[in-house]
């Protein structure tokens, strides 16, 4: 049998699209993932999508075979491996695995990634949920909430859902193209409504830098409150 | 062996016949050298320095221009005639005893011994603030918790955070000091071990005559742990009159002691996050001006917290570096620098009393004054730029 090399993913001829939204409503990120530096939060995870696909592409080139959905079972069970690399990047961070899902938790963000489409120019406003998939539909309305448990009674820590979009695909690779996103509850053409996104990457974020380690940001905050005054020393000359 | 000026021999002849050998060991000690490396020094057997420092033989004008050189002391810091503190290292409290080396301890009792002079020149000038801490042992039937809270009441402070902590016990006549980063002169002939000065010790405090005295560490630890330790020593000063220095319960007393100076239980309780978070406990850190480790520890204690949740926050912070340097807003923690004793000074100057006047009273190196003293030193440095041959 000889095996056809692949192609690229052909968008149906005669459609046409609207421009991709890039960015929607205010920038909100960077609050979340106080007191890292966000510069580093956003090149570690945009790391961590590069390794899955690369990854899977360097098991797709040994097996041989194969299209998407193996690609994108590989990409999955990898992500499952990149705790260490997430918790060294970011100490405290950590992945959840709530029912068989994967989140990060990240300062108060709890960021969910999402395929959203395989072309650089496909919208992440388009990307759709499983219906079937109660994570999902709680996470589209913003949601997560973790049953106690004997060892964690009380685990209603409050946390911003972000939805980490990005594009790829099997034959170009990925991640394309990468969004934060925030939800605002479920469409009824299982899309989400976005109140805002924005690209994962910065232009001050260099994503091959290898010292962007993120140790928490500690630095002033401008808005602490001014401190009383100091006591008086009581001090005076003899006479 | 260097060769030593003749005019310092000339000098140190005359202080040879009025040689006190007590001196001697304070200045060795306050270097942190042991007989031998000294003897190694001046070319001496150990023996010959016993001696020396027991009275039993006196150095020539050589040998104690020598030392002199050795231990970077002006060699009329040897002269007898001088009233000298008599501290032993165990009428002190230490902290982290088990890593504290004798030498170490010996070395921070010589620095109180040479501060107790320097404090007491000053009060010739100077009236410091009244000593204002139950220090005869009256609290010593207390739990930590309530010998913390009725240390409060005294000085009249409000439950919350508590800002400026060694303002607060400065301006109730404790002298407070940070200890230099090393003792030692910067010279080549310090072995690494001594050039590392009193880092292991974390922290000190004794009741001296007259005053109580807290010392800190310089090298160890920023501005969040020196204002635990600082509570942690008031803990031994108000509970603990007589001191056994590392005894475990003392020591666990005075930890307790200090969560509660620093963040009572009243109030704490209801700010601590229901599960210890990184960025929870970081905005709590610079309200209540303790450590993450520190605020955890409290909820711990509290328990508020697991066993199996501190552990983990611990091993979050090993990874970040932070159970050792952990990072802090200093503009939140500016009473947290001693002043008391340069302000003094600063007052005293219109009598005559400066930094140079004090060093030369007392036959001490400018720099070790300014240092007992907690004066930041800035003077400009200058830099030599290379010409090219045009």
């Amino acid at each position: 049998m000889i095996l056809e090399p692949p192609s690229q993913p052909s968008r149906p001829p005669g459609r046409e699209r609207p421009e991709p939204v890039r960015r929607l409503g205010q920038p909100f990120f960077d609050n979340l993932v106080a007191p890292y530096r966000p510069g580093a939060v956003r090149s570690t995870l945009h790391k961590m999508l590069h390794g899955q696909y690369a990854e899977a592409d360097r098991i797709n080139k040994i097996r041989g075979w194969g299209g998407a959905q193996p690609h994108g079972n590989d990409r999955y069970q990898y992500s499952l491996e990149q705790g260490r690399f997430l918790s060294s990047n970011l100490p405290g961070a950590e992945i959840q695995r709530p029912n068989g899902s994967l989140l990060y938790v990240i300062g108060t963000a709890l960021i969910y990634p999402k395929r959203y489409g395989e072309r650089e120019d496909d919208c992440p406003t388009f990307a759709q949920i499983d219906e079937d998939s109660e994570i999902q539909l709680g996470l589209a309305d913003g949601r997560f909430e973790v049953a106690p448990t004997l060892f964690d009674p009380d685990p209603t820590t409050p946390r911003q859902v972000v939805w980490l979009l990005f594009a790829g695909n099997h034959i170009e690779s990925g991640p394309l193209a990468a969004f934060l996103g925030k939800p605002g509850g479920r469409l009824s053409n299982n899309r989400i409504d976005w109140l805002a996104i924005e690209p994962l990457l910065r232009d001050d974020v260099d994503p091959t830098d290898q010292s962007s380690q993120g140790w928490p940001d500690n630095s002033p905050s401008p808005s602490s409150a001014p401190l009383p005054s100091e006591p008086p020393l009581s001090i005076s000359l003899r006479p | 062996m260097s060769n030593i000026e003749p005019r310092l021999i000339s000098r140190a002849e005359a202080v040879a016949r009025v040689f006190s050998p007590s001196r001697l060991t304070l200045a060795r000690q306050i270097d942190g050298k042991t007989k031998r490396q000294l003897a190694e020094s001046i070319g001496k057997s150990p023996a010959a320095v016993t001696q020396f420092e027991l009275g039993q033989a006196s150095p020539t004008g050589e040998t104690l221009a020598r030392c002199a050189q050795t231990l970077s002391f002006p060699v009329n810091f040897f002269e007898a005639g001088r009233a000298q503190l008599s501290l032993d290292t165990g009428s002190v409290h230490f902290r982290s005893l088990r890593a504290t080396r004798a030498y170490q301890r010996q070395q921070a009792v010589g620095y109180v011994a040479l501060l107790w002079e320097v404090v007491e020149s000053i009060e010739r000038f100077v009236e410091l603030p009244i000593v204002d801490l139950p220090l005869s042992g009256a609290m010593r039937s207390r739990s930590p918790a309530q010998a913390a809270h009725e240390l409060r009441e005294l000085w009249g402070l409000a439950p919350g955070p508590l800002p400026h902590l060694v303002r607060h016990a400065e301006a109730r006549g404790i002298i407070v000091s940070v200890l230099p980063r090393t003792l030692a002169s910067e010279s080549a002939s310090a072995t690494p071990e001594h050039t590392s000065g009193i880092g292991n010790v974390d922290a000190f405090s004794a009741s001296l005559p007259l005053r109580p005295f807290v010392g800190l560490a310089g090298a160890k630890g920023g501005l969040l742990r020196r204002r635990f330790n600082i509570a942690h020593e008031l803990g031994h000063l108000v509970m603990h009159p007589e001191a056994i220095p590392g005894d475990q319960h003392h020591e666990r007393e005075a930890h307790l002691f200090a969560a509660e100076l620093l963040m009572p239980e009243e109030v704490i309780t209801d700010e601590l996050p229901p599960r210890p978070e990184l960025t929870s406990l970081v905005q709590l850190q610079k309200r209540w001006g303790s450590s993450v480790s520190a605020l955890c520890f409290r909820g711990r204690i509290l328990g508020k917290y697991t066993e199996a949740q501190q552990r983990r926050m611990m091993i979050t912070l090993n990874q970040l570096g932070w159970r050792t340097n952990e990072p802090e807003d200093e503009r939140l923690l500016t009473g947290e620098h001693p002043a008391l004793l340069s302000r003094a000074l600063d007052l005293a100057s219109s009598r005559g009393l400066t930094v140079i006047a004090l060093a030369e009273k007392l036959a001490l190196p400018p720099a070790l004054v300014r240092t007992l003293l907690g004066i930041l030193d800035n003077k400009p440095r200058l830099t030599i730029v290379p010409c090219g041959p045009d």
